[in-house]
């Protein structure tokens, strides 16, 4: 399972190897790293329907979280890939906003790795 | 009260019908003897006294001294006013002169204090005719003018007349024919349709005069003898004797001597009927005159004797002298009504004095009154002053409660924002101690299992976690004191501070502390003092902040620029400079970055608003140096930026 991990802080790739070192040991699980929105599509664009799974940051330089998940919803409809959005903004409006556009979970920082690593291992 | 003038006119018509009256003279003589002292009898001594006018002046005299005597008593002033001017002229008749004029002046005095100004122009005109039979013409028709103005204003057509006549009289006296001549004309004119007989004789004796002395004598001698015609109609036995005088003279001017001497002697005897000295003295000497054409040393002798008589009662030293003491005695009432005016004067002036020390200290007790009010003003405006500085100290702490307020509640605003600062530190702190805590476990199996490689391997992540932990510690460190410093109330005083030192040394720190932190930044800086700025009043930590927050942010800047250009395409710098305009100082701070974004403009001063990459900045940098430049200083925090050629930032300060 490839997933895609969209975020500004450099650190994110860091502790997602750190915290799934053992499904990416076990190869259960593959992560491919974005330091922002364009890069992200870029990295789309390139690798179609490779990324099963996108996390995304909301608060980011230039193309927002948000702005990424309508991109997403709206030109990868079939199938369409499961957008999870991690946010330090846990505000109603991010949230509402981010469900109308699609989303398909809405996580909060401090990330609770645990809660996460269970809700990957339900879509599998 | 009658005027006595009336009285005399009358009297003249009483003399021609002397028999007729002689039983009532006796009547009133009886009544007299028995009629007690009072106004009465004073009434009764005038009718006496006016009944002997002109036939027997001394009687008339005695009698009018009695009645002035009397009213002077019983404070009856009309009375004595016409007692006194009737004596006057009974004197003047008399040739005593001296007293007539005493008792003119008295009289004088009477009728002004009375307000009667028929009695003061009789009066004024009985003065002129003693003067002008004293010689004295000048002083003569001043006193006769006086009394024809106010007759004139009186409109009183018989004393009119007279005095005009006594007017030319005196001018004929002082050798003016003509205006003699005109006078007598003019007073004759009034007189014609007047019925006045003693009058006419007057005015028609004088005009005779004036014509004889013109030389016309033939036109003279017609007048004396209408003169004498109207005297013997009224029966007047005083002024023939005159006229008979002139007519001699006349006739003796035009040769007819033997007329003459027969006019000179009925002039001689009238007058002595009449007790008239003045008229004998004159008959006297024109017989003394013609006896002498004739040769008749008897004759001469005798009316030669009865002259020098007469002359030495009439003009002797001792009627000089007794002149002499009255115009003294004139001279002594006239300096007693100036001591009076003058004391007058002097009371008023004490007066006014009074009057204006009065006023003086009615102003003083006004000023006093009115201090007292300011002072008390004052009070009240320095009660108000201090509430009034009270309630502003008041509302100082209030404003400055306001700001912290607002501060805290923009902080409340923007706890969204707060959240992410600080919430993505947390997140790698909280997760990296928490797979920490699973690769300490992880390397304790590996060491038991005495995998070596393993576990340092483990241990190596373990250090790498530790340090990212540490890290993220410290930027939500930094984000909470920003945010304090944000917050907290200005605590720093102001103190006059050396601009372009302070400056300069920020901008080493802030360069020293870039190269510590990134051995690979390089960049050249400027600086450009103006040195004619001195010591401006400042806080110096807060103004240091705000100028390293500027400096920072420029190295950043080029930095940025030279980090996505390659070697030797760009050279980054950084200038500061200071400048004196126009009682401000200008701290300018320029960079040859990439400038500022349009679109981002109206943000950088917003609070958390930062373009650095997430972690790098707090967003406050500039949010704060706004407030501490406007707030706390009074002055201004500009930016002039273009787009891929850098920004300057520009802090104008207040000198004073």
């Amino acid at each position: 399972m490839k997933i895609l991990v969209v975020d500004d802080e450099k650190d994110v790739q860091f502790l997602f190897e750190q915290r799934f070192r053992k499904e990416i040991k076990n190869k259960e699980m593959e992560f491919v790293f974005a330091y922002s929105g364009e890069e992200a599509i870029t990295y789309l664009n390139q690798h179609v329907h490779e990324a099963v799974l996108i996390l995304s940051d909301i608060n980011m330089p230039g193309m927002s979280g948000l702005d990424l998940l309508k991109h997403i919803k709206q030109k990868y409809s079939e199938p369409p890939p499961v957008v999870m959005m991690i946010t330090a903004y846990g505000d109603a409006e991010n949230y509402n906003t981010a469900m109308k556009l699609g989303a398909d979970d809405f996580l909060t920082k401090p990330l609770e790795f645990s809660v996460l690593k269970e809700k990957l291992k339900a879509i599998y | 009260m009658k005027p006595a003038y009336i009285v005399w006119l009358f009297t003249i018509l009483m003399v021609s019908t002397v028999v007729g009256y002689s039983q009532q003279t006796k009547n009133t003589g009886e009544l007299l003897e028995n009629s007690p002292a009072d106004t009465n009898r004073v009434k009764q001594l005038l009718k006496l006294a006016n009944f002997y006018y002109f036939s027997k002046p001394d009687s008339c005299l005695a009698f009018a001294k009695e009645a002035a005597e009397l009213s002077r008593k019983l404070n009856f002033t009309s009375g004595e006013f016409e007692a006194l001017t009737t004596a006057g002229e009974a004197f003047r008749f008399l040739g005593e002169f001296p007293q007539a004029l005493d008792m003119q002046f008295k009289a004088l005095q009477l009728s002004r204090d009375m307000g009667d100004k028929n009695g003061e122009a009789a009066s004024l005109g009985f003065i002129g005719l003693i003067y002008l039979e004293l010689n004295e013409y000048r002083e003569g028709l001043n006193y006769l003018h006086q009394a024809n103005k106010i007759f004139e204003s009186l409109s009183n057509p018989v004393m009119n007349a007279f005095n005009l006549s006594n007017i030319g009289n005196a001018y004929e006296r002082m050798n003016m024919l003509d205006s003699a001549l005109f006078f007598q004309q003019h007073a004759r004119a009034k007189s014609e349709e007047l019925n006045h007989g003693n009058l006419k004789i007057l005015i028609l004796t004088r005009l005779g005069i004036a014509l004889a002395r013109l030389g016309k004598h033939e036109q003279a001698l017609q007048y004396y003898r209408d003169a004498l015609q109207n005297a013997s109609l009224i029966g007047d036995k005083v002024n023939p004797s005159r006229i008979h005088n002139w007519i001699a003279k006349s006739y003796l001017a035009i040769n007819r001597e033997d007329s003459s001497m027969y006019h000179a002697r009925l002039s001689f005897v009238k007058g002595q009927q009449s007790s008239q000295k003045l008229h004998i003295l004159e008959a006297s000497d024109l017989l003394v005159n013609l006896f002498r054409k004739k040769n008749m040393p008897d004759s001469i002798i005798y009316y030669q004797a009865v002259s020098a008589a007469l002359k030495d009662s009439l003009y002797g030293p001792e009627k000089f002298k007794q002149l002499q003491l009255l115009m003294l005695s004139q001279q002594q009432q006239q300096q007693a009504i100036q001591q009076e005016q003058q004391q007058y004067k002097n009371k008023t002036r004490l007066l006014a004095l009074v009057g204006l020390l009065a006023m003086f200290l009615l102003i003083a007790i006004l000023l006093l009154r009115n201090v007292r009010q300011k002072q008390k003003a004052n009070t009240l405006l320095n009660h108000q002053k201090n509430e009034i500085e009270d309630t502003l100290s008041k509302l100082k702490s209030t404003q400055s409660q306001l700001i912290q307020s607002e501060k805290m509640a923009s902080l409340g605003e923007l706890t969204a924002g707060i959240a992410h600062e600080i919430q993505n530190p947390l997140n790698f702190v909280n997760n990296f101690s928490e797979v920490n805590k699973e690769l300490v476990d992880e390397l304790q199996q590996e060491l038991k299992a005495g995998k070596i490689d393993e576990a340092v391997a483990i241990s190596n992540d373990i250090k790498e976690n530790e340090e990212k932990i540490n890290h993220h510690g410290k930027r939500a460190d930094a984000i909470v004191k920003g945010m304090l410093q944000h917050s907290r109330t200005g605590s720093g005083q102001k103190e006059p501070i050396d601009i372009n030192a302070l400056a300069d040394e920020y901008l080493r720190l802030a360069y020293h502390g870039l190269r510590a932190k990134d051995k690979s930044f390089n960049a050249t800086f400027k600086t450009d003092f103006d040195q004619s700025i001195g010591k401006i009043n400042v806080i110096s930590q807060e103004i240091g902040r705000v100028i390293l927050n500027l400096i920072t942010n420029a190295f950043y800047a080029v930095n940025e620029k030279n980090n996505h250009l390659a070697a030797h395409q760009y050279e980054p710098n950084v200038n500061l400079s200071t400048k004196k305009i126009n009682g401000k100082v200008e701290v300018k701070v320029r960079d040859n970055g990439n400038g500022i974004p349009q679109k981002i403009m109206d943000k950088i001063f917003q609070p958390f608003f930062t373009t650095k990459p997430t972690g790098q900045g707090t967003g406050l940098g500039l949010s704060l140096s706004y407030d501490i430049i406007t707030k706390g200083h009074g002055g201004e925090l500009k930016v002039e930026t273009k787009e891929g050629e850098g920004s300057t930032f520009i802090i104008i300060l207040p000198e004073k």
